[in-house]
């Protein structure tokens, strides 16, 4: 549910006029000059109807198919946590990046967190859990080909914008260690709820 | 005696009426104004390009100006000129990649400057690449059937004896300046006739020549704005052309539709495989 309601909340800011999107994207000045509010929104923002299609259709498959695996409530704070964390490591990390719009980080988080779960909740070597590795496996591959420029960019951006590739790298690390939180934090639960009912 | 003189002066007056009219008779003739790229960039003769890689840097800045024209000056006004390059700014304003656009005066341009004066006019106003105008045009003027009214002198007044038929082509060509190749280059062309008295036809002939200039700008627009879309769509293949981005570029995070295509083929195989085991 929380994918789909982000998804929904890209589709509205791609309504909005173009100055209010402005307002809502990264900007690395006004960033520095306190908007911090631009570490959440710029997710929302997109540069083309193509890129907003593409991110937010992956997010709502995604998101679709977590569903049976994780709580909403852990979903939806999590997301509130982690994205002005990926943004803020850009900000740090990337002084060359002036702006930034696009949703694919959280498209990346959820695509490694489904992976995960998947490698997590199915037997060593059965469908699911070489499913999982495949697609960890093709994110990554995604990324080295992006970072080392491998094959044409194949991507819904305009000419003038540079895939940032750190954004999906930070998006899957960030799903990796939410995957592994959330696991941990669902086994505790599940042995605590074995224990008061064994007492 | 009286009949022969009265004849005689009648025929005298016809003669000096003629010789006056006859100022206004007009042979056919033809004026051709041009400015050539060619002649501009490549003074010496033959165009040498170097064999090298074109790295344009993103967003790019651009600089138009109109090619010098050779010899005598142009019905094209300085101010006409910046008039109609502004219109072409228009072309390359909507573009996102394109950081700047300014303006380059003729007076900047040295005839048969070549890339050497295009480096200097790059440097002066901090451009990569520009976008040359150049043009050729030729006015015809032939008298028609009526011009023999141009005998009386009021005819040459009220008669539209005269006809002009103006061509024009605009060129604009647009060059990196560091790798020195033309990266594209958009035509248009205008032809105008119309037909005046004897007294109007220059200044008739001058509006037309304007007139040409402007049609065919505004021809040359959309074929400037198809072969740029369609060089962006080049340099996606074209190895010799490498684009690279500037310090403060644009970051975008995207997926492609094959990403979304494989997450999609996850997702409904692992919703038939639950219904199947439900």
């Amino acid at each position: 549910m929380p994918a789909i309601l982000f998804a929904l909340l890209c589709g509205a800011v791609w309504l909005l006029p173009a100055h209010a999107a402005d307002w809502l994207s990264f900007d690395r000045a006004a960033l520095w000059q306190g908007q911090w509010w631009r570490l959440w929104t710029c997710h929302l923002t997109h540069y083309t109807l193509a890129q907003l299609s593409t991110d937010a259709s992956i997010i709502v498959i995604l998101g679709f198919v977590l569903r049976r695996y994780l709580s909403a409530l852990f979903l939806a704070v999590s997301l509130l946590l982690v994205l002005p964390l990926i943004s803020g490591l850009m900000l740090l990390l990337m002084p060359e990046m002036s702006s930034y719009r696009g949703a694919s980080a959280v498209g990346a988080l959820l695509w490694v967190w489904l992976g995960c779960t998947l490698l997590y909740n199915s037997r060593v070597f059965s469908f699911s859990f070489w499913l999982g590795g495949c697609i960890i496996s093709l994110l990554a591959t995604k990324i080295i080909v992006e970072k080392w420029a491998l094959l044409p960019p194949i991507s819904n951006l305009p000419e003038y914008v540079q895939i940032a590739w750190q954004a999906h790298l930070l998006g899957a690390v960030s799903g990796l260690l939410l995957s592994i939180l959330w696991q941990h934090s669902h086994q505790a639960a599940l042995a605590k709820n074995r224990l008061s009912a064994a007492d | 005696m009286k009949t022969v003189f009265r004849w005689m002066l009648m025929v005298g007056m016809l003669a000096l009426l003629s010789s006056c009219a006859a100022g206004f008779w007009s042979q056919s003739y033809s004026q051709r104004e041009a400015s050539s790229v060619v002649d501009y960039l490549y003074p010496k003769g033959e165009p040498v390009v170097p064999d090298m890689v074109t790295h344009l840097t993103l967003p790019v800045k651009v600089g138009i100006a109109f090619a010098p024209e050779g010899g005598r000056g142009s019905v094209l006004s300085e101010e006409k000129k910046l008039e109609l390059l502004g219109q072409v700014k228009t072309v390359f304003e909507k573009y996102p990649y394109i950081q700047k656009i300014d303006v380059i005066p003729s007076s900047y341009l040295r005839p048969g400057g070549g890339f050497e004066n295009l480096s200097q006019i790059g440097r002066m106003f901090g451009v990569d690449v520009v976008a040359m105008v150049s043009y050729d045009q030729i006015q015809f003027d032939d008298p028609n059937a009526l011009s023999f009214l141009y005998w009386s002198i009021a005819g040459a007044y009220v008669i539209k004896g005269d006809q002009h038929d103006t061509q024009t082509m605009v060129d604009t060509s647009v060059f990196d300046i560091n790798s020195r190749k033309l990266l594209f280059r958009a035509p248009g062309v205008s032809a105008i006739k119309g037909t005046a008295t004897a007294v109007a036809y220059h200044e008739v002939a001058r509006e037309a020549r304007s007139k040409g200039y402007e049609d065919a700008v505004q021809q040359m627009i959309p074929n400037l704005e198809k072969e740029l879309a369609a060089f962006k769509e080049r340099i996606k293949q074209d190895e010799s052309v490498q684009i690279h981005h500037s310090e403060g570029y644009h970051g975008g995070g995207s997926f492609s539709w094959l990403a979304l295509l494989m997450v999609a083929l996850t997702g409904l195989t692992l919703l038939s495989r639950r219904q199947q085991s439900a």
